[in-house]
């Protein structure tokens, strides 16, 4: 009967099928560890694991009054501040980062340049962020190579006495997220200027008489926007959570509210968890009312848009004036520019230094010891990190590929914005360590797939995120024409529309690899530390605070991340020479 | 006359344990090296000293070869991170295949773990090599003032002393008094860690001991009741040294690394450290000037013993064993103390051990960094462990915005 009844309802029923499939596929992958590890989060901070907390003043607190443990936290007079730190700082990051994103787009308008500014960005990405703040207090702290260049010997031979790098303002944390967040921004930009009719606009908009700056702002901008919402609302994430940078370029005393609970969490008194927890919901508050206003932002800027263009108003300004602009705004990159890179050969340096004392503006000597420690150590580390990395960004790209052909195929959405917006949102802090003792009952921590499973949480968002528009923006046509020409589906997915993609596929591959590789918190969380990776060895000795070698691991974790993005660049041209005019060329588009 | 009995009871109760100890020992090592042959341990430690993780794969190496044990070295950045792992696995009744074999820990760690249950013991006084440990010092026996009672074995000593550059310092300060003239002389170049950090904790304590009229009053665990008028000379002391601390004490290195960090470029003009020889071995290291030199206290400075513990749900408490007690010999011992590998004093009485083994203790070269076992002065006693939180708060409460 069922059988019989197959060929009649397969056809209605089975997208349905499918894409309820794929949706809960989306959900038991995404959804399902991080609600769980929240509502874990949120029942510590109720005190709701008192039965296992052998503490006489959890419990009779507990008892009389769940909301009562949230007492010591909000009594904490460092909280308010923490608070405000987190939101100026992470605020602050973002718009200076959207700001330079634009100011950069707006100075750098030949073909040949934006070529350029590609190349390098790919290697500023893969950076780890620790290491950027590293290399940033090897430049900018008082006994760094800046004041050594300026100062040098004067005031007895010792660096001046001068907060500003991990000063109370957090001034040297939101340089250092710039300096780590307009690459991205900028990167994403780029690959949705190649997806829009930029270069139409901005042909129109120089018809119209506007000056280009101004047709950027107003004619290309609206059309670029929803592409950059959601990195830029990471961004946004990333700078009220993010503990690796704050910790070690951010204020001490207090430090941002991540912090905060980072300490707590790492505290040998149990007690302290409490507290933690509830920070940690209060952070989950906070990131969320940062989202609205974002989008309250948003609509008043469209509102400002609309009022500017509907004015006709035009930027008339003196060409002196202009001539002006470009060079402070060129100025300002360039200083940028030079700071990531000094902060990254400044590790180097020290990598292979063996002492360099203040004010020496050179190693006094040399030695290639750390590196070789590094060479014995390494394999283990090399081969956890590798294995990890392809495996959840094959992985992703499975299912990625999955979501996307489908709805491509079926010409219907498939909204799983949500529960991939999720794990960009949501700060690791808050699930992972309910994420840990979930796996923890069901006897999987400590298991490489759990630990997959964990990594393909925080990979997925990424490789969909950076695969998700080229993908659907192929021209259908080159696959309507070879089915024409009788291939199978199949044949023309894997003959034709795969290998057009392979950039944007391989791409993806890459941006997954390098996040699979920067986790820390997860890998140490839901491995149980049993899978050493370079990242959580890299995270282990910079607490040594010992700059030799934290330079080699730098460049050690740096190493693997921008070879993934260097084949990504290269193995598609050299593959699939015979395609590369199908393939949407980012520079020819903006300029076209 | 309850109490004599008591202690008659009590007595009588160690002397059988003891002759039973000795009787089931030797035979019973016999069956523990036979069931750990082939075992791995899962050894996590605070991973952040090149040195230490070196020491480590050295021994990890030894015991490989002599027992057929693979001890794998598990770097966390934070020794209360394991504890909390441990934690949730006794949360999620995990009661075997814990994670974790073995742990360098003591302290509030040590308070945590034992105060759960999460321990396996007693273990370390059965251990063949725990006959040379030198159970004279009274943080052998009692960690942060907690009875260790066989639940974790001893695996080196600390002491805190203060290091500075004698390039750049002629004469280092040799009190808590001399420590505030001197801020006051050279305004910016002082610092301590920001608490809770394990060592800006020990400063507050080591202050406190020192400026306090009743030391002993700390060996006896805290009581709100008598807390501030306890500890009211130390919050005197820190107003008055702040404002001349390094960005007049609005802000504090985060940890001791730090310190030693900013005490190489100049930044600061002294340091601190738990390990006498950290000085000496920083040098071997090109970590630090060779100018560095050590100072204690006149009054003394705080001392204590770090351990190994092996968690209640170990699958392989057997290799635990083996390794913890293959740390604990004299030539792992010898190896441990001397700078050119990590410099960390050992906790054995070299008296009771044989001449060919005095002779490796001797054999080592301290450095010129490291003080002499008579300048290292008096050593003061770790308050009990439930002070730890108090003070924090208070810190806290004072100076934390």
């Amino acid at each position: 009967m069922a059988a019989a009844l197959r060929p009649l309802t397969r056809r209605p029923w089975r997208p349905c099928w499918q894409s309820a499939g794929l949706h809960s596929l989306a959900i038991l992958l995404l959804g399902v560890p991080l609600l769980l590890g929240l509502t874990g989060t949120v029942l510590l901070s109720l005190g709701s694991w008192q039965p296992f907390i052998n503490s006489s003043a959890i419990s009779s607190a507990a008892s009389s009054d769940p909301l009562s443990l949230w007492q010591p936290l909000l009594q904490l007079p460092a909280l308010p501040h923490a608070i405000l730190l987190s939101l100026t700082t992470g605020w602050a990051a973002t718009l200076l980062s959207l700001s330079l994103t634009l100011l950069i787009l707006m100075v750098l308008r030949s073909p040949r340049q934006l070529h350029w500014l590609q190349r390098w960005l790919a290697p500023i990405l893969a950076i780890p962020h620790a290491a950027m703040a590293f290399g940033l207090m090897a430049l900018l702290a008082p006994s760094g190579w800046l004041l050594r260049l300026l100062v040098g010997g004067r005031n007895g031979g010792l660096p001046p006495d001068w907060s500003w790098v991990q000063g109370s303002s957090g001034v040297s944390l939101i340089l250092a997220l710039v300096l780590k967040e307009t690459p991205f921004l900028l990167l994403m930009t780029l690959s949705a200027l190649a997806r829009t009719d930029a270069g139409k606009r901005s042909q129109l908009a120089a018809t119209l008489g506007y000056p280009p700056g101004q047709a950027l702002l107003l004619l290309v901008w609206p059309a670029l926007y929803p592409a950059l919402r959601l990195p830029l609302l990471a961004v946004l994430a990333y700078g009220l959570s993010n503990v690796d940078m704050a910790a070690i370029i951010g204020p001490g005393n207090p430090p941002t509210l991540a912090v905060l609970i980072w300490r707590w969490l790492a505290d040998a008194d149990v007690q302290q968890w409490l507290p933690a927890s509830a920070a940690a919901l209060l952070l989950l508050a906070m990131m969320l009312l940062s989202l609205l206003v974002w989008l309250g932002l948003e609509q008043g800027g469209r509102w400002l848009l609309l009022r500017l263009t509907r004015s006709g108003w035009r930027w008339q300004w003196p060409a002196r004036w202009h001539k002006l602009g470009r060079y402070s705004a060129s100025l300002l990159i360039g200083l940028l520019v030079a700071s990531t890179v000094l902060a990254v050969l400044l590790l180097l340096c020290w990598s292979f230094s063996w002492r360099w004392p203040y004010p020496a503006l050179w190693p006094q000597s040399w030695t290639a010891q750390h590196w070789l420690s590094l060479w014995q150590a390494g394999s283990v580390l090399l081969g956890n990190s590798l294995l990890l990395g392809l495996a959840s960004a094959c992985c992703g790209l499975l299912l990625c590929v999955l979501w996307l052909e489908w709805s491509v195929h079926q010409q219907r959405p498939l909204y799983l914005g949500i529960w991939l917006w999720l794990p960009l949102l949501l700060p690791q802090l808050v699930y992972a360590f309910g994420l840990q003792w979930l796996l923890l009952r069901l006897g999987w921590d400590g298991q490489a797939l759990a630990l997959l499973w964990a990594h393909l949480l925080v990979v997925l968002p990424y490789m969909y995120l950076s695969l998700a528009d080229s993908y659907r923006g192929l021209d259908p046509r080159y696959q309507q024409q070879a089915r024409l020409l009788g291939m199978s589906y199949w044949q023309a997915l894997w003959r034709v529309k795969w290998p057009i993609l392979s950039p944007a596929l391989v791409t993806a591959l890459a941006v997954g690899f390098a996040v699979s590789n920067g986790q820390y918190l997860l890998t140490l969380y839901i491995g149980s530390g049993r899978f050493p990776t370079l990242t959580t060895e890299a995270v282990s000795l910079a607490s040594s605070w010992d700059m030799r070698v934290i330079g080699v691991y730098a460049f050690a974790q740096l190493s693997l991340p921008l070879l993934g993005f260097a084949l990504a660049l290269y193995w598609p041209k050299w593959r699939y020479a015979g395609l590369q005019g199908m393939q949407p060329d980012i520079v020819t588009a903006r300029h076209s | 006359m309850r109490g004599m009995w008591r202690s008659c009871l009590s007595l009588l109760v160690m002397l059988v344990t003891l002759c039973a100890a000795i009787s089931v020992q030797a035979e019973d090592w016999n069956t523990l090296l036979k069931h750990a042959r082939g075992e791995t341990v899962y050894f996590n430690a605070w991973g952040g000293s090149p040195r230490v993780n070196d020491y480590i794969g050295w021994a990890a190496a030894e015991v490989k070869s002599r027992y057929g044990i693979n001890l794998k070295l598990v770097k966390v950045a934070d020794t209360s991170a394991v504890v909390g792992r441990i934690l949730a696995e006794k949360a999620a009744g995990r009661e075997k295949q814990g994670s974790v074999d073995l742990l360098w820990v003591n302290g509030e760690n040590f308070r945590t773990l034992k105060q759960n249950g999460l321990l396996f013991g007693p273990f370390s006084t059965s251990l063949p090599n725990y006959e040379w440990v030198d159970r004279s010092k009274p943080s052998v026996s009692h960690d942060f003032a907690i009875p260790v009672e066989g639940m974790e074995s001893p695996w080196g000593m600390a002491q805190l002393v203060f290091l500075y550059d004698s390039a750049r310092v002629e004469q280092p300060p040799h009190s808590m008094e001399a420590l505030l003239a001197f801020a006051r002389e050279h305004p910016g170049r002082v610092s301590y860690p920001l608490p809770p950090a394990f060592l800006g904790t020990t400063f507050l304590k080591q202050a406190l001991l020192e400026t306090m009229k009743r030391p002993m009053r700390l060996l006896q665990p805290y009581d709100e009741a008598d807390f501030a008028e306890v500890t009211a000379p130390l919050w005197d002391y820190l107003d008055q040294l702040h404002p001349y601390l390094w960005h007049q004490g609005k802000d504090f290195p985060a940890s001791a690394e730090v310190m030693n960090h900013m005490l190489d470029s100049g930044e600061l003009l002294l340091s601190m450290s738990f390990n006498p020889n950290e000085a000496s071995a920083a040098i071997l290291a090109g970590q630090l000037p060779g100018s560095v030199r050590t100072y204690v206290h006149d009054k003394g400075t705080l001392a204590n013993t770090h351990f190994l513990a092996i968690p209640f749900n170990s699958n392989h408490k057997a290799a635990a064993q083996v390794v913890a007690n293959f740390l604990l010999s004299p030539e792992a011992q010898a190896r441990k103390e001397d700078p050119s590998f990590w410099g960390d004093p050992t906790v054995l009485d070299l008296k009771l051990l044989s001449a060919e083994d005095q002779a490796r203790f001797q054999a080592i070269q301290h450095g010129p960094a490291t003080l002499t076992a008579e300048e290292m002065g008096h050593v003061l006693a770790e308050p009990h462990a439930s002070w730890v939180p108090a003070l924090e708060q208070e810190w806290q409460r004072r100076y934390g915005h």
